[in-house]
């Protein structure tokens, strides 16, 4: 039976249309924890990202879909700040990537050669989607104490 | 057609680590699902030091369970992306000499605990190293 869906607040709800510096945590064969940064894309209440089909971070998720994300703003930000974004993660092939709630991002733009090389190779299954429904999503600084 | 080596040399994983200063902490929940964190970060001879606060989940899943991962990532321009992911055992900092040697340009809120992670199991990338560019 699926796992009920966290409802994410309106403040940590916009804080994930704004920002897309994502760092995606799974589990390697052993259980133990591993991150790939990544730029995640929110819409719908779920977390998506474009990888390659036999990247590490898609047999990991493949093997154990515990997945936890932090989305951040930038590392130098005096103000810096974190949602936690944790659930499960499934693998979406032959998709294309959804379109963002809203334009924006904070992560760099890649060239239209780039973005469409990656388009087709979503199309022709050398890529994915790994796409993470929502489990415990809020600010960090809510949910890091013991 | 293989994918291309991006990966940095041990030497570019150090100067990169040299010049970062937050990370972003994995470690295990008592059921074994990741947890994710983020924590002041510096760099001494091959040890890659972090500080948590000793009330957070992390400082409680690090008792349970002392592996962890480590991800520091720079990303100015698409081609000049750069990250390490270290994997390893948290080891607790307890000798004052040693932590007399560690600065944190943030310090972890409230009473903290420094643990260390060494680099024998690093992942990492550099886009710049990328040749095939549409």
């Amino acid at each position: 039976m699926p796992e009920p869906e966290a409802r994410i607040p309106d403040d940590v709800n916009e804080f994930l249309e704004n920002h897309t510096r994502t760092i995606l945590l799974t589990l390697r064969r052993d259980g133990s924890p591993t991150a790939h940064p990544m730029t995640g894309l929110y819409s719908d209440g779920r977390l998506s990202f474009s990888t390659y089909r036999k990247s590490a971070k898609t047999l990991n998720v493949q093997r154990d879909p515990r997945t936890a994300c932090l989305v951040t703003t930038s590392d130098d930000d005096a103000h810096f700040q974190a949602v936690v974004y944790r659930g499960r993660s499934r693998v979406l092939e032959g998709r294309e990537m959804p379109q963002r709630g809203r334009a924006g991002g904070d992560t760099p733009n890649v060239s239209g050669g780039t973005a469409n090389r990656a388009a087709d190779r979503l199309k022709t299954g050398k890529r994915i989607i790994i796409e993470v429904s929502p489990g415990e999503v809020g600010f960090l600084d809510e949910m890091s104490k013991g | 057609m293989p994918r291309e080596r991006i990966d940095m040399s041990r030497g570019e994983v150090l100067d990169f680590l040299r010049g970062e200063r937050r990370l972003v902490l994995g470690t295990l929940d008592a059921d074994g699902a990741p947890w994710a964190d983020a924590a002041p970060c510096s760099l001494q001879g091959e040890v890659l030091y972090f500080s948590i606060p000793r009330d957070s989940r992390s400082f409680a899943n690090i008792q349970r369970d002392d592996r962890v991962c480590c991800s520091l990532d720079r990303y100015p321009t698409y081609y000049e992306i750069k990250g390490a992911t270290l994997h390893g055992h948290a080891v607790a900092v307890t000798d004052a000499a040693t932590l007399d040697k560690i600065r944190f340009d943030q310090s972890a809120r409230g009473d903290a605990a420094v643990f260390g992670v060494g680099l024998d199991d690093v992942v990492s990338f550099d886009f710049a190293k990328l040749k095939n560019r549409p």
